[in-house]
């Protein structure tokens, strides 16, 4: 009986680290998942940050971004960084969480231990609207042709309130 | 009896809120070159309109309002208070065509906060941002810090109308003998600084692994908000971002730069180093940072929440700094700031009230007028200790010695007190939308300041009649309130004809 109500403790504890994060949640509430294991799911942006034994990348899920400490093995893994015109690497990390991470002068931070692509990430192509192209260009011929107009008058005469 | 209004004011204000209009025109070609670099070509088809639309509206203006006579000082007042306005509505349309704004209102929120040097963001997506936009977006801060209108001094105004326009951008200080030359110098300094700044933090960030061309990039930026006091970064996480110690501590150099009197600048540069160490402006800043250091001290005493002292510092003291200088950068979310302790709150509070050096890129009341104050009570408290015939005279060395006058100590107290009106005016603002009244306080001094520090009431879901209203207290507290008084006057006066 005891074995079962065991193995239920520990189903139900992996169950629960199991089931990924988001990370407005660990950052509004950091001290309940601080010095935990937790998983998060994201989109990797920006650059990578070398430093001693590891690297920091950051990672962005439904708007909020951290920090994440990631073993240097683990570099080759990363393809894309997200930015304009790339959609950058989904990935699903497991990690300690630290409110105020000792080992990076009190940085909030997950410690990455567990590193996998969900998703690779891709250039994307540029967005141009073709209602936004023609508006473009329309104001601008009109503009231009009301500049040159305008010019022209102010060449010729005296502008319309003081004649 | 004083003269009203007359169609003159109407057409000379036209004529060079026109030249504002092709200036702001000008500069966004920059942000073009930029998307065509980076090939970012809906980046440069926003900015095209944007310039057309600006080119547009000021041949338009200046065709019908042709060259005027010389400006007088109201005149002078009205273009400065109108341009940050105009400047404001033009440069919001390419933020706006770019997608990442809910609203147009959120994309001037956006460029009002660059241009007053705030730093408060409405912006989405951001690490998604074009390097073009993310560029416009700090070349405003950049803009805005030295004046909107000083970068138009260079190129488009005449030596009298200059000084008249000078002054309406809350700036008093002719550094050199007239105020073109004194622009050009605050624009020299800038540069100067901006390419030493931005190889510096390039630098830093190259040790860190970046390749030069995002390294100089995000040098660029930071140096940009920085030097300007405005706290905006290339990416959501502000500074959180670049994960380093070391950079943390080249941004607190940087904004402790900006915050300091182009006036101490010019002295350095002229070789009088001992103006940093005489100068009672430098001494007061130093003061009050020591103070209001000292209150968020005794607001953490018995309630430290962090793992080691160096981490304490780290993030107390960036963010008093950060609140003084009123940059508004940020090592923590505003989440962990929401937690500190109240009196820790109203040590930030008080130091972004107080803010930085007179004609620097810093917000606030200014240290300049805390310290004539304290001048001013020293001297009436020694008044009273000698015989009533006696006269009295107390100074303080700012570049000269400057002996105190009851004008000098009144228009302070003036501006102090519509400061802290301002200050209090968001905070009851906030309250009524259902924001606790400490938030309130902190967000609303954190716009009128001109810093930029969020507490987590600063966001798109936020009331439209709170955005408006901090654009406001954005745009007043820049300008320290004269220009925009003589402006409320004009449109009254021109409403009623």
């Amino acid at each position: 009986m005891k074995i079962i109500w065991n193995t239920l403790l520990v189903l139900l504890l992996l169950s629960a680290i199991s089931k990924a994060q988001t990370l407005k949640a660990l950052i509004s509430s950091p001290d309940m998942f601080d010095g935990k294991v937790v998983i998060v799911q994201g989109e990797l942006i920006g650059d990578i940050f070398s430093s001693r034994d590891g690297f920091w990348v950051n990672i962005l899920d439904s708007g909020t971004a951290i920090g994440l400490w990631v073993p240097e093995s683990e570099k080759n893994k990363i393809k894309f960084l997200g930015r304009y015109g790339i959609e950058g690497d989904y990935v699903k990390i497991t990690g300690i969480f630290h409110k105020q991470c000792v080992q990076h002068a009190g940085d909030m931070d997950i410690h990455v231990s567990c590193f996998e692509i969900i998703k690779r990430g891709s250039y994307k192509k540029e967005q141009l609207p073709l209602e936004k192209i023609i508006f473009a260009f329309s104001l601008g011929i009109v503009s231009l042709a009301a500049i040159g107009i305008l010019h022209l008058l102010s060449h010729k005469g005296s502008p319309p309130h003081n004649q | 009896m004083i003269p009203d209004f007359s169609k003159d004011d109407i057409t000379v204000v036209s004529h060079y809120i026109g030249k504002i209009f092709v200036a702001l025109g000008i500069i966004q070609i920059l942000p073009i070159v930029i998307g065509l670099i980076c090939l970012e070509i809906a980046a440069v088809v926003d900015f095209f309109i944007s310039i057309i639309t600006c080119l547009s509206f000021g041949s338009i203006l200046l065709y019908f309002s042709p060259s005027p006579q010389e400006l007088n000082w109201r005149q002078g007042m009205i273009i400065v208070a109108l341009s940050w306005f105009v400047a404001m509505f033009v440069s919001a349309l390419p933020l706006y065509l770019s997608g990442h704004f809910e609203c147009f209102l959120d994309a001037c929120f956006e460029s009002m906060s660059a241009y007053a040097t705030t730093g408060l963001i409405l912006i989405q997506d951001l690490d998604h941002l074009s390097h073009a936009h993310n560029i416009w977006r700090h070349l405003m801060c950049f803009i805005g810090g030295q004046g909107i209108i000083l970068v138009a001094l260079v190129f488009f105004f005449r030596g009298g109308d200059a000084l008249r326009i000078y002054i309406g951008e809350a700036r008093d200080d002719k550094i050199l003998p007239n105020s073109i030359t004194t622009a050009k110098f605050i624009w020299m300094v800038s540069f100067t600084y901006l390419l030493i700044g931005s190889l510096l933090l390039a630098c830093v960030l190259m040790f860190h692994g970046l390749p030069f061309p995002r390294a100089i990039f995000h040098g660029l930026c930071i140096f940009m908000a920085g030097w300007d006091t405005a706290g905006f970064a290339p990416q959501s996480l502000n500074i959180l971002y670049y994960h380093s110690f070391v950079f943390e501590l080249v941004t607190i150099i940087i904004v402790l730069l900006g915050a300091t009197s182009f006036g101490v600048h010019y002295a350095v540069w002229t070789g009088k180093y001992r103006e940093l160490k005489e100068d009672f402006e430098v001494k007061i800043l130093m003061f009050t940072i020591f103070m209001t250091y000292l209150v968020v001290l005794i607001g953490f005493s018995g309630n430290i929440d962090f793992v080691d002292p160096v981490s304490f510092f780290r993030y107390t003291f960036y963010q008093l700094i950060s609140g003084h200088t009123g940059v508004g950068y940020s090592n923590i979310y505003s989440s962990q700031l929401s937690k500190w302790p109240e009196l820790a709150i109203i040590g930030v509070i008080i130091a972004m009230g107080i803010g930085g050096c007179m004609n620097s890129t810093a917000g606030g009341i200014k240290v300049f007028r805390i310290g004539l104050f304290y001048k001013s009570m020293k001297r009436d408290i020694r008044k009273l200790s000698y015989p009533e015939s006696s006269y009295i005279r107390e100074y303080f060395h700012h570049q000269r010695e400057i002996s105190i006058d009851d004008n000098m100590v009144k228009t302070a107290m003036v501006i102090t007190i519509c400061y802290i009106l301002l200050y209090f005016s968001g905070a009851l603002v906030g309250t009524f939308f259902g924001y606790g009244f400490l938030p309130s306080l902190f967000e609303s001094v954190s716009a009128s300041a001109n810093v930029g520090l969020s507490i987590g009431i600063t966001n798109t879901s936020m009331p439209v009649f709170m955005k408006m209203w901090y654009i406001f207290q954005m745009w007043a507290g820049r300008l320290e309130f004269f220009a925009i008084f003589i402006l409320v006057r004009f449109l009254v006066k021109t409403v009623k004809r």
